[in-house]
């Protein structure tokens, strides 16, 4: 995976994941409990620093509308009050009246119409087109009568009293861009917090597991035992793609962990590239293990180590485990597009299945609530899944050993990735689905 | 060299009759050829009809005509730098395969007798064809002169043509501007590794708005260089231009989705220009008037990109899809005010404009360049995905500290602004996949001179 992949990462752990992990990586683990449901919980990113930092892009959403949207929702509603005074004077044939207040409204708009443009588009587009034939009638049509006016003007009032309603619904944290008139109330509830929990228990339990097979990678490399360590990197790589997007929210860690060469300034000869590849290329490409190995070994399970502190120490909530896992099946593909992302030792297909595995599991946790209010989209994604744990079959050997990727010919690798773009088609509606926005 | 052998030398390569013609031509086109051409002045005019609701469809304003229909070979400067762009590009790059200086000052001579007549619409050899030799007009754009479609040939220079392996190829390592040498490798994110589309001795970057012009001109180049030059690698690409837009509104969106443009430098302020663009007595005195250009093949993973929530999205550029307002302002037009918003809590530490250009006052101002930017669609790769992205175009007077400072010290910086802010966050869904830096001289003013002929002739 890529340096700069923290991205995605970043819009949805702000959101999800860091926000709360945040408090808990400062110090200790009493974390307060997730608010788990609540998609949006931000506050904390904005002040906390350090990996903070990388938060910005996610907490933006968040904090950035929150005084935002009240002082939004005070000015629409003000504004509001010239509709219903329209709607009172149509009420007693009184056109001049109504007239008058629509002019107030008319005018008042162009001052508050921004802030309906940033929170929804296309609501702010619907309220536009009612406006423009109450507009006409009311404001041109010197022949108008209430009979007309009267339907219009409620077309108007409905879109945009519901715009403000929607607009409340979100203020806490706001979705400036969501779409709130398809927009699924979030869901929530004990059920789902169990479901949290089981993710949060699989990734953790992850975790230790790098550890682990970590240190068995790396007391093989310290014991210069080549065939002994190419055996264990496969396993300690498992683990480590299986939780890559948690270890993206701490950009540092993932930097020293799983960085390419074409991250740093000079390349495979950087000597603050560190992690898992330049051991790859030690052990694939150069054969060689030596001094050097050794510090970077050292270095290694030190890293893996304090990145498993950092994960146990953040609290998983369900927007930010499902657009994680629809990071990880990016990264199948991502890292794929020019050369290989385990460019030594052609283990790609052993990161895919890691990806692969991870996603799955948050998937299944949440697939029942999916189901509930999609029936079609459950299917379209656990099919998907599917199709793509077959197609990889092939390409290990019984005792789950991964074949060389850089042996795949092209028509393999496309029928492979168009599976895995289906499925990320598919995922990338689950959140939306449930309500959350990550 | 006389400027009487200097026609000569144009003479005799059967060329100096063919540019007389086209310059005929061009007056009746009823332009100035004393002057670079300036932005269209259609594309400037503010316009009465941009309702409140018009935010969301700049689209949908009629087109008109373009005022410049061709632009003018003579200038102060290349056209192709500060000219409107036009619709459609060709990246060239070529390689010198002639070894002599001569040579050299063949292949300029041809260039500038090429394009001169072709920018004019003079699009075959405007000499009379003899039915006993190949013809010179290949003629797949018809016999008469184009009256339209802005073609302008720029040329620029790579670090290879005075420096190669250390060698000094012509005689002119001397004279080499002082901030060319070949793009870095090492630009934190780039995938190169294999890539066949990097540097180049000669750019030619070919601009027009039809993809035919400019693979006309790009032929009938090739066909007049033969044993001079081969080309090493091409890349065409396209933009649609929106009409009628108010003053500091783009005229563009990219392929991301986002209006591209909005802060880029007003190309119509020539004292900024001299300031950013053009080179100054900083250089040897043959580079002065010019500027430097970094190209960048930048592909997209637009798959990827169609599946992030609008949010995110919005999160990455730091500006708001419909309306390209930054995201702590309302409207385009509207500056954000960064200094309000420390910590990104409105526009993201780690977004695009904020990271390429965290305006800092005139730490960063000095640092700003003009984009020319374009699309490019290859078609898909090996894995049935789109193979499509940015032709990023950076003109500088300076390009290590401007172009080459932003990227190493703003984009990629990841401790920029803040400890831990990471790289600009749009590079998790882009990455540089090939490009050059190059030179690009001053434009011929007059009739009996050529590209770069100060430098090898001087
Ligand atoms: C695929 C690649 C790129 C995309 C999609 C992209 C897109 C954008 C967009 C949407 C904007 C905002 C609108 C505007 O002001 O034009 C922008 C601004 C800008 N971009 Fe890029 N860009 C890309 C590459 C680059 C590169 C390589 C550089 C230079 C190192 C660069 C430098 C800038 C600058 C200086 C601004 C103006 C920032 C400001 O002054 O506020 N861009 N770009």
């Amino acid at each position: 995976m890529n340096l700069s992949v923290k991205s995605i990462a970043r819009g949805v752990l702000a959101t999800g994941l860091l926000s709360l992990s945040l408090v808990a990586c400062g110090d200790n683990t009493a974390t307060a409990p997730a608010a788990a449901t609540a998609p949006v919980v931000a506050t904390t990113a904005a002040t906390t620093t350090g990996a903070a930092g990388t938060t910005a892009a996610g907490a933006t959403t968040a904090a950035g509308t929150a005084q935002d949207a009240t002082k939004a929702i005070q000015a629409l509603n003000d504004l509001g009050k010239n509709l219903d005074e329209t709607s009172a004077a149509l009420q007693k044939n009184d056109l001049a009246a109504a007239k008058a207040a629509y002019k107030k409204f008319d005018d008042g708009w162009d001052d508050v119409e921004g802030y309906v443009q940033q929170f929804d588009r296309k609501q702010y587009q619907a309220i536009e087109e009612a406006m423009t034939p109450v507009g006409r009638e009311l404001l041109r049509n010197a022949n108008t009568t209430v009979a007309t006016v009267t339907p219009l003007l409620k077309t108007l009032s409905d879109t945009y009293n519901n715009t403000i309603k929607q607009m409340a619904g979100t203020a806490p944290g706001g979705t400036r861009s969501a779409t709130p008139t398809t927009k699924a109330a979030a869901i929530s509830g004990p059920e789902l917090d169990a479901a949290t929990a089981k993710v949060d228990q699989y990734l953790k339990g992850k975790a230790d597991k790098l550890v682990t097979n970590t240190q068995a990678f790396v007391t093989a490399v310290k014991s210069k035992d080549i065939a002994g360590a190419k055996a264990a990197y496969q396993q300690a790589r498992f683990n480590y793609e299986g939780v890559e997007f948690l270890a993206e929210s701490f950009t540092d860690m993932d930097v020293a962990i799983d960085a390419r060469p074409d991250d740093f300034p000079k390349g495979e000869n950087d000597p603050t590239w560190t992690g898992f590849h330049p051991l790859e290329k030690a052990i694939w490409a150069d054969g060689k293990l030596d001094a050097n190995t050794d510090k970077l070994a050292d270095k290694l399970i030190a890293d893996v180590t304090k990145l498993r502190d950092q994960i146990k120490s953040m609290t998983i909530n369900p927007a930010g485990a499902i657009a994680g896992a629809a990071d990880l099946i990016e990264e199948i593909q991502s890292g794929k597009i020019t050369g290989e992302e385990e460019r030594y030792s052609h283990s790609d297909f052993n990161d895919f299945k890691a990806n692969l595995a991870s996603a799955k599991f948050v998937y299944q946790a949440y697939a029942r609530f999916v189901k509930q209010r999609n029936a079609s989209l459950d299917a379209d994604v656990t099919a998907a899944f599917g199709e793509i744990e077959t197609a990889l079959t092939p390409y290990f050997s019984a005792d789950g050993v991964a074949v060389d990727y850089s042996k795949l010919n092209d028509n393999a690798r496309k029928a492979l990735a168009q599976k895995v773009e289906a499925l990320a088609d598919s995922f990338s509606k689950v959140n939306g689905t449930l309500g959350l926005n990550a | 060299m006389s400027e009487i052998s200097r026609r000569a030398a144009l003479k005799a390569l059967g060329l100096a009759t063919a540019s007389a013609v086209a310059g005929g031509a061009v007056a009746t086109n009823a332009f100035r050829p004393q002057e670079q051409s300036q932005p269209s002045a259609a594309t400037l005019q503010p316009t009465a009809n941009v309702s409140s609701t018009g935010t969301f469809s700049p689209t949908a304003t009629p087109a008109t005509a373009p005022a410049v229909e061709l632009y003018p070979f003579e200038g102060v400067y290349q056209a192709g730098v500060i000219t409107d762009p036009p619709e459609a590009v060709l990246l060239v790059s070529l390689q010198v395969l002639a070894t002599k200086p001569d040579d050299l000052v063949k292949i300029m001579q041809i260039l500038t007798a090429r394009s001169r007549e072709m920018m004019a619409g003079q699009m075959g050899a405007a000499a009379a064809e003899d039915a006993t030799f190949p013809p010179h007009n290949t003629g797949e754009l018809g016999y008469d002169p184009l009256k339209d479609g802005r073609l302008s040939v720029m040329v620029g220079l790579g670090s290879s043509l005075f420096t190669r392996d250390g060698k000094d190829r012509f005689g002119l390592a001397s004279k080499k501007p002082i901030a060319l040498k070949p793009m870095p490798r090492d630009l934190v994110g780039d995938r190169l590794a294999g890539s066949t589309r990097l540097d180049g001795d000669i750019l030619l970057q070919i601009s027009s708005d039809h993809p035919l012009v400019n693979f006309h001109a790009f032929r009938d180049i090739l066909k007049n260089t033969k044993g001079l030059v081969s080309p090493v690698w091409v890349q065409p690409g396209f933009q649609r231009y929106f009409q009628n837009m108010q003053p500091g509104e783009a005229k563009a969106r990219g392929l991301l989705g986002f209006k591209d443009g909005t802060a880029n430098l007003d190309v119509t302020d020539a004292e900024l220009m001299s300031k950013l663009i053009w080179t100054g007595p900083e250089e040897p005195d043959w580079a002065q008037g010019g500027t430097y250009v970094a190209v960048r093949v930048i592909r997209e993973q637009i798959e990827r990109w169609d599946r992030l929530n609008l949010s995110q999205q919005e999160a990455s550029i730091g500006r708001t899809k419909t309306t390209g307002a930054t995201l702590d302002t309302k409207t385009e037009t509207a500056l954000p005010d960064y200094a309000a918003d420390p910590d990104g809590v409105k526009v993201p530490l780690n977004s695009h404009v904020r990271k390429a250009n965290p305006r800092l006052g005139e730490e960063s101002d000095k640092r700003r360049m003009l984009r020319r930017g374009f699309l490019y669609m290859n078609g898909v790769d090996k894995s049935g995905l789109l193979d499509a992205g940015f032709l990023f175009q950076g003109f500088c007077r300076n390009i290590e500290e401007q172009f080459e400072f932003v990227k190493r010290n703003y984009m990629t910086n990841r401790h920029f602004p803040k400890q831990n802010t990471g790289v600009q966050d749009l590079d998790e869904y882009i990455f540089c996949v090939g490009g050059g830096y190059f030179f690009v001289p001053a434009g011929v003013q007059k009739e009996d001179r050529f590209l770069a002929d100060a430098l090898l002739l001087g």
